[in-house]
């Protein structure tokens, strides 16, 4: 099993004198908890080239989140560094959007005034952003909703809404994490088929992190497996991205990438149970 | 003649049936105060609803009621609105920054449990016996309600609301009105709940024990004279105006909630 974690360029890195959009270079961290350490990642090394969309696979709790947050900057590696665009992170990183599994929309203000949110942070005139984050909500089928409160939403239309305030401000790189898990199964499919629509429209750079192989291999064009904890890379797969993919999905290629990764997945999963 | 025509209904919204069931237990209580006395010796310790009334309508006539009303009106106003600034002001500072909070936490915790009132001797020889003196010392009970409020409110507010404020690169005052504030907004209104009735405790004690005007004085004054229809007509007053007080600076408070 390919152990060594592999540095991938990216099958869409078009310039390649460009530095990618994040690079984990060396990173580790821990955490601690009443005076004992836990390791939650160990020594990850991974590219993210513009344009990319990949997913970060592994058991649940094995420190995928952990990888997002650095990539955010919400918290410090204890060890080795975090790039963006060729240079350290430092604080949070104000070009990604993050979606997590938690909507986390403001309960006390309308859909557009959270719709507005990063925008009225970010100051700008109050006419712009509100024409702006109008046009975000009808792209993702909520423009008639603009007025009420997110308690008078369904689950579906709250991640709508979510996903739109998140793109409100044009971040070229998305941090996703479980952010369609809380969903049922048709919410899901649409919320899926809809960013995939977006991120291709908006060209953007994409961070999935899920433990859902069928998402992993319906959205991502690369899937990076990692071991459980502490997470380290197991498989770092390239698999082109077709947009007929979630039609394709029955095909015997996907069955055998399917089968594929279940099986690493699952060699983690009993590894964690015999421990 | 149709069946379908509906019989005559007494029928009765369930609002104003509680409104009803209230005023007769009111009417109930009132009528042994009324009429019990008569068969005892307590007659003169605890007077009678209709001297009461009688008595609060001689001072509303005089003038008395509305000129003391006004003297504990505004100590509980402006000491509720200085400790209420005050405590929400550091309540939010000691939540937002969370070494802050960390240090002045376990004292501020100790000081609330101090019964306050035990002071107000040291309140008088520091401050004297002047009205600003009972502002300050109703602001300092209800300072510690609005400091654990706001201090509550602000640390609970949920990782996922504070890392979307950080990645939008909002500072430190940005969080503070965007995020802190309205999310602490329950937590005021509890505070509130809780500050107004002990602000009038606070004032009618510091009144009791030195001033010359203000309902608490008024008290004092007909209880020394051994007079239980001016007591009880000064204690009467005092539970209405506390009551309306609250419940109408409490429905304001919830009207404006979720307006913004």
């Amino acid at each position: 099993m390919n152990i060594q974690a592999s540095h991938s360029t990216g099958v869409f890195d078009v310039e390649p004198g460009r530095a990618p959009v994040l690079s984990f270079q060396g990173v580790s961290k821990s955490f601690s908890h009443e005076n004992r350490s836990t390791p939650a990642i160990e020594t990850i090394n991974l590219d993210i080239a513009r344009g990319e969309f990949v997913a970060f696979l592994g058991p649940s709790g094995c420190g995928k989140t952990t990888l997002l947050n650095l990539a955010a900057g919400l918290i410090k590696p204890d060890n080795g560094a975090v790039l963006r665009d060729g240079e350290p992170l430092r604080g949070p990183n104000t070009r990604v959007g993050y979606l997590t599994q938690s909507d986390a929309l403001l309960p006390w203000r309308t859909v557009i005034a959270n719709v507005t949110l990063p925008l009225e942070i970010r100051r700008i005139p109050r006419v712009e952003r509100q024409a702006r984050a109008m046009a975000m909500l009808e792209r993702v089928g909520l423009g008639a909703f603009a007025r009420h409160l997110p308690g008078q939403l369904s689950g579906g239309m709250r991640k709508r809404a979510a996903l739109a305030r998140t793109l409100v401000y044009d971040p070229k790189t998305l941090l996703l994490d479980e952010p369609f898990s809380a969903l049922d199964a048709q919410a899901r499919l649409a919320m899926q088929r809809q960013l995939r629509e977006l991120v291709d429209e908006l060209g953007l750079t994409v961070l999935l992190v899920t433990h859902d192989l069928n998402e992993a291999i319906a959205l991502a064009d690369r899937i990076v497996v990692f071991s459980k904890r502490p997470a380290r890379v197991l498989e770092d797969i390239d698999i082109r991205h077709d947009p007929s993919i979630l039609r394709q999905r029955r095909t015997s290629l996907d069955g055998s990438l399917h089968d594929r990764l279940w099986s690493l997945l699952e060699n983690e999963l009993e590894a964690g149970a015999l421990r | 003649m149709s069946a379908i025509v509906a019989s005559p209904s007494f029928h009765v919204s369930p609002s104003l049936r509680l409104g009803i069931g209230r005023f007769l237990l009111l009417a109930a209580v009132l009528a042994v105060w009324q009429f019990a006395p008569a068969y005892t010796l307590i007659d003169s310790l605890i007077s009678r609803p209709t001297l009461v009334a009688e008595r609060i309508f001689q001072w509303i006539a005089n003038g008395l009621l509305i000129r003391e009303s006004i003297a504990t009106l505004s100590s509980v106003i402006f000491g509720l609105f200085f400790g209420g600034v005050a405590g929400s002001f550091l309540g939010l500072v000691a939540g937002f920054w969370r070494p802050v909070g960390a240090i002045v936490e376990p004292w501020l915790t100790g000081l609330f449990a101090l019964p306050k009132s035990a002071f107000i001797p040291l309140f008088i020889l520091w401050f004297g016996i002047s009205g600003r003196q009972h502002v300050l010392f109703v602001a300092t009970v209800v300072f510690f309600f609005f400091f654990f409020a706001m201090f509550n409110g602000a640390r609970n507010v949920p990782a996922s609301w504070r890392n979307l404020l950080a990645l939008s690169g909002a500072n430190a005052f940005q969080s503070i009105r965007i995020l802190y504030i309205p999310a602490s907004f329950g937590w005021l209104l509890a505070a509130m709940r809780l500050a107004i009735p002990h602000a009038f405790v606070a004032a009618i004690s510091i009144e009791v024990i030195a001033s010359r005007d203000g309902l608490g004085h008024l008290v004092k004054t007909s209880s020394a004279v051994l007079d239980a229809t001016g007591t009880v007509a000064a204690v009467a007053w005092l539970v209405a105006l506390s009551t309306t007080l609250g419940a109408t600076s409490i429905k304001l408070a919830e009207s404006a909630r979720w307006n913004k």
